[in-house]
């Protein structure tokens, strides 16, 4: 048995928890590439704007700035109040979803997402101007990495956990297409001659953005080739942030829910799951060129799908209305408690 | 130097030492532990406690912001002869009020009998018309309460004010007595201390026993206003350690006279709920209509007898504060014994030689609106400015039914850590009764501390920290 809202908000504990990793992360791996790489006048395309754009803000971004250059991006990916999907934004939003649920959550695992988010506050633009993106990048991942190793070692894998679970597969399955996509199209454009090793650096930090660098060459170290990182970065089944191995655990964490009777038997989430997996393993070969932006299209529409018929079977309560909250804190606030 | 070096007990009964300066005996132990004890360890355990608090979010809203529920290392010490008697003064108190309650929505044999007037009843704001004649499952109304008492000049105990609708820091006493033991196990030494740790599970018991009749296993949830409300980690603490769900008014729906849970595959009973709501926004179709905290429908259900609320609706009439006055007479009415514990003097500002003697006297005297709670409401005359006794000397004369007034009692102070010393500030103890069959009361109970220098006001909500508070178990 399971409350719909508490269903939802362990889901979007789960999903902003690793959204603030995966920016982390790839804000970290463009400093050090537009350290080395191109130019000043170059970094802005090839590096920084491709690192808006998968957060999916781009527009939002080029209305307040002129161009994406180290600066600009970095503080609209951390701390800018205009930006709903900063770091800083996403800790917030898993605080919150947190402790609306923090009875079900193991103290331990209730206090390393208010750290994490205590800590983020505390830093100051100047301080990351003053020490650099890398300690601020490392703090925010490794309160990542203790929150989720918290709830694996804490947890009974019981429904709060399979929400936490789905939450967290979901959104990376998703963030790693469009990761890939993104970098795709700049760096592989049309042409064939995609093995050119023309853009080295640039796919070993693609790899790095989605911690992938190392366990890629424990598969093939001889060919690094656009084609051979798609390939891995999309299909690898054992890799845990490729997007099949995502989207295996989406299926898995809804089928054990259906299992125990928590969401109703043959949702369409699980149909949704099924089909958006079917289509990556009934691939002959991965396609190169333009088929597989087009793919990596449908995946991420997939995914929102996903995402939306959860919503809509699992979520669902009469007249919800997300901003619930906002409504009750006038009278919420005045309960005397005395 | 000491911790205690410039410490002035005198001027006001001090809880830790006696007036030649003296740690009382049941503090020796605790005294020359700290007296060997260097500021800079003792400020470390401070620190450590209070960052501990922040992580955990052990917060309570203050001035609009989410603050850490500031926390005393030195801990208040009762002993247990002394706790025997006031645990036997609050359950007799707890008893009459829960009493009160019923006679009120059901016989008024109190009010025909002439101990408590019944224009008083009827003008409290917290009378529930709705409540007449409906008995509550058991017909129990108090489950929870928690009862305010202090300590006057010469050390004599009293109760300062009973609060029975939704008595807030029972986590506080559990939690408080957790990070002792984390930080400042040594203190433990050569002391026994009575546990507080089952509260969480007395208070499970009492909330069961107000089922439904013939509900062998109640399903029980805590409904809480939501993460916005001053309490909320309070409601969190107590829902995940008695293992119920933690609801709010929306995840709860009314169809066929029974409240469901709206859970992902579908609705589930419930048989009780503990609501910390106010009872004006419980069910829109029955009381605030533009309530969105509540569930429409709630109280049908409740008339049906198909859902226990605890505490009951309306039980307001029981901590009015002008009913205080007569809750003596009432324990006398009801379980024919003599009260065992002692009240504060206290005037009723509807009588006119009461009012004409508290308005003339009000730099002395402190005023609080009779439904007022957590510190609002409220003139400590002595402490106000002609300006804001003014404008409550208005307010008295224009609704007298609305305000009482009593003596300043000069609260007593315990050693308190501020700036790197022991410095003498104000206390109250706030014991939690749990009335289930029987009324049991968790020893010790939430001691609280007025923070600023000189002042009575202890409430959480307007600044205040508290002691982990120890009833000691035999002969220290």
């Amino acid at each position: 048995m399971m409350l719909a809202r508490v269903a939802e908000s362990l889901y979007w504990t789960a999903r902003n928890l690793e959204r603030s990793e995966t920016l982390s992360r790839l804000l970290e791996v463009s400093h050090s590439l537009a350290l080395e790489g191109s130019g000043n006048g170059t970094a802005s395309r090839s590096v920084w704007e491709p690192v808006v754009e998968v957060t999916g803000d781009l527009e939002a971004f080029l209305r307040m700035h002129r161009r994406a250059e180290e600066r600009s991006v970095s503080w609209f990916l951390t701390f800018n109040p205009v930006n709903p999907n900063s770091i800083l934004a996403c800790l917030t939003r898993a605080r919150l979803n947190a402790r609306s649920v923090r009875d079900l959550l193991p103290t331990e695992v209730w206090e390393a997402v208010n750290s994490a988010y205590l800590d983020v506050l505390a830093w100051t633009p100047r301080r990351l101007a003053r020490e650099g993106i890398y300690p601020f990048c490392q703090l925010v991942r490794r309160h990542s990495h203790l929150i989720q190793g918290l709830i694996d070692q804490e947890m009974r894998r019981d429904e709060a956990w399979q929400f936490l679970r789905l939450g967290r597969y979901l959104e990376r399955a998703e963030k790693s297409a469009r990761l890939l996509e993104v970098k795709y199209h700049l760096f592989a454009p049309e042409d064939p001659a995609l093995g050119a090793p023309l853009e080295l650096t640039q796919w070993r930090a693609l790899l790095s953005s989605a911690a992938a660098h190392e366990a890629y060459l424990h598969t093939d170290p001889t060919e690094l080739t656009p084609v051979a990182v798609a390939r891995f970065l999309v299909l690898d089944e054992l890799f845990p942030r490729s997007v099949l191995f995502g989207l295996n655990e989406v299926e898995r964490a809804v089928s054990a829910l259906v299992e125990w009777g928590v969401v109703p038997p043959d949702p369409e989430p699980l149909r949704l799951a099924r089909a958006a997996r079917g289509m990556l393993l009934d691939l002959p070969t991965l396609p190169a060129d333009r088929r597989l932006a087009e793919l990596l299209d449908r995946i991420q529409a997939r995914c929102n799908e996903i995402g939306e018929a959860l919503s809509e079977t699992c979520f669902a309560y009469p007249h919800h209305d997300p901003s619930g909250h906002d409504r009750q804190r006038p009278q919420a606030a005045r309960q005397a408690q005395n | 130097m000491s911790l205690f070096t410039g410490y002035r007990p005198e001027g006001f009964y001090d809880e830790m030492f006696s007036s030649d300066g003296a740690p009382r005996p049941h503090y020796e132990h605790l005294f020359r532990g700290l007296f060997g004890l260097r500021e800079r360890a003792f400020a470390a355990k401070a620190q450590l406690a209070a960052r501990s608090y922040l992580t955990q979010g052990i917060t309570f809203a203050y001035q609009g912001r989410e603050q850490p529920f500031p926390f005393d290392l030195l801990p208040r010490l009762i002993p247990s002869d002394e706790w025997d008697r006031l645990e036997r003064g609050l359950v007799q108190r707890v008893k009459a009020l829960d009493r009160f309650c019923a006679d009120v929505y059901g016989e008024r044999r109190a009010v025909r009998d002439g101990v408590v007037p019944n224009r008083l009843v009827v003008t409290s704001a917290s009378y529930q018309r709705e409540m007449a004649g409906l008995v509550p499952p058991g017909g129990r109304y108090v489950h929870v309460a928690g009862i305010d008492l202090i300590r006057d000049l010469d050390g004599t105990w009293r109760v300062l004010e009973d609060n029975v609708r939704t008595p807030s820091g029972l986590s506080y006493v559990v939690q408080n007595r957790k990070f002792m033991r984390r930080v400042f196990a040594e203190a433990f030494v050569a002391h026994e201390v009575r546990p507080v740790d089952d509260a969480p599970y007395l208070m499970h018991d009492a909330l069961s026993a107000a089922a439904p009749e013939g509900v062998a296993h109640p399903r029980m949830v805590l409904l809480t206003p939501g993460p916005y409300n001053a309490a909320y980690y309070e409601h969190a603490f107590l829902a995940q350690q008695m293992g119920i769900p933690l609801v709010e008014g929306h995840d709860l729906v009314v169809r066929d006279r029974r409240v469901w849970l709206k859970t992902t595959s579908g609705q589930e009973p419930v048989d009780v709920i503990y609501r910390r709501i106010d009872d004006a926004f419980l069910d829109p179709v029955a009381f605030r209509a533009d309530s969105v905290l509540g569930v429409p429908g709630l109280m049908q259900c409740h008339r049906a007898g198909t859902v226990a609320l605890c505490n009951a609706v309306g039980v307001g009439v029981a901590d009015d504060k002008a009913v205080y006055c007569h809750v003596p007479d009432l324990i006398r009415y009801f379980l024919g014994e003599e009260p065992l514990l002692e009240q504060v003097p206290t005037y009723r500002l509807e009588r006119e030689e009461d009012r004409e003697y508290v308005l003339d006297n009000l730099d002395k005297l402190v005023v609080k609106a009779v439904d007022g709670a957590g510190g609002y409401g409220m003139l400590v005359g002595p402490h106000a400015s002609p300006q804001e006794r003014e404008s409550f000397a208005k307010d008295v004369r224009r609704n007298p039914r609305g305000y009482i007034g009593q003596e300043t009692i000069a609260l007593s102070r315990a050693p308190v850590f501020v700036d790197g010393r022991f410095r003498a500030r104000h206390v109250d103890l706030r014991p939690f009764v749990l009335y289930g069959d029987e009324p049991r009361v968790v020893p010790g109970g939430l001691t609280r501390v007025a923070l600023r220098e000189g002042s009575l006001v202890v409430n959480s909500s307007q600044g205040g920290g508290s002691k982990d508070t120890w009833v000691l178990a035999g002969d220290p």
